[in-house]
């Protein structure tokens, strides 16, 4: 497992601001971003950035094919993401667990950043095993 | 996507954690130092900025006041999100000429190119509605 202690908190979510009245969407975003700026001055956050919610996807073995995506609508594309400090996984998903975005049926995913590549990781592994890599 | 906008930059990410399984262990050599001299090529010119593999094994936090805290993303799914690299680039064309090239994609990987927002949605849309009620 990864030695490091920062973690990625990405927001994934449809866009459900533009849903919201006024009223609503005042209250939330304050909430939001008091939360957000409490956890970066104490350190425990490093503001990340947000994304545009329009791209594109890279794909393809042999040549390359580009399609549009993430499609707005969409529930499952990443809105933006910050960096967090914590002792654990499940400290960080603690602290994920106070963003007041959540009742809007965002979810957020916690990601521990590694040390190595996973790939490498594997290799290593595998490299370390002559009998099983030869097979 | 509006051309108007200031450039904040591009994020790659790559997703599908499962795309590496099938190789052998030379082929896995291969990719590996193909990826690392993409990558080390790509901080050297200043092209990207900040990049980060992500351990497998997170969670997912949802749910009104963040009740529902999962284990995930599931490691098979071509969507998980293996790592990131936020590239500093003058468009969306060099953004995606830069993904193409990501040793990953002859093997399955799938690269995601999404233009930084000059700031949050949530935020913007509430900005947006105050200058609507204030014109």
């Amino acid at each position: 497992m990864s030695t490091k202690n920062e973690y990625m908190l990405l927001f994934v979510s449809n866009e459900w601001y533009n849903q919201l009245p006024e009223a609503e969407l005042k209250q939330v975003a304050a909430q939001a971003k008091a939360w957000l700026e409490d956890l970066i001055t104490r350190g425990v956050a490093q503001p990340g950035n947000a994304l545009v919610r329009s791209g594109v996807r890279v794909t393809g073995k042999t040549g390359r094919i580009i399609t549009d995506g993430p499609y707005p609508e969409s529930k499952e594309a990443v809105g933006g993401f910050v960096t967090l400090k914590a002792d654990s996984l499940e400290k960080a998903a603690a602290i994920a667990q106070g963003n007041p975005m959540l009742q809007y049926g965002m979810t957020m995913e916690i990601r521990q950043i590694a040390d190595v590549c996973p790939l490498d990781a594997r290799l290593r592994e595998l490299e370390q095993e002559p009998a099983t890599a030869a097979a | 996507m509006n051309a108007s906008e200031t450039n904040n930059g591009y994020m790659l990410i790559f997703r599908g954690t499962d795309w590496s399984k099938a190789l052998s262990l030379e082929e896995m050599q291969q990719v590996s130092e193909k990826w690392m001299a993409w990558f080390k090529g790509l901080m050297a010119s200043g092209q990207a900025i900040d990049g980060n593999p992500l351990e497998k094994d997170g969670k997912i936090v949802s749910g009104k006041n963040g009740k529902i805290v999962s284990d995930g993303p599931f490691a098979e799914s071509k969507e998980a999100i293996g790592g990131y690299l936020m590239l500093k680039v003058d468009s969306m064309d060099e953004a995606v000429a830069i993904a193409k090239q990501c040793p990953g994609l002859d093997y399955g990987l799938r690269v995601e190119v999404r233009p930084v927002a000059e700031r949050c949605a949530l935020l913007k849309k509430t900005s947006e509605a105050q200058l609507a009620a204030t014109a």
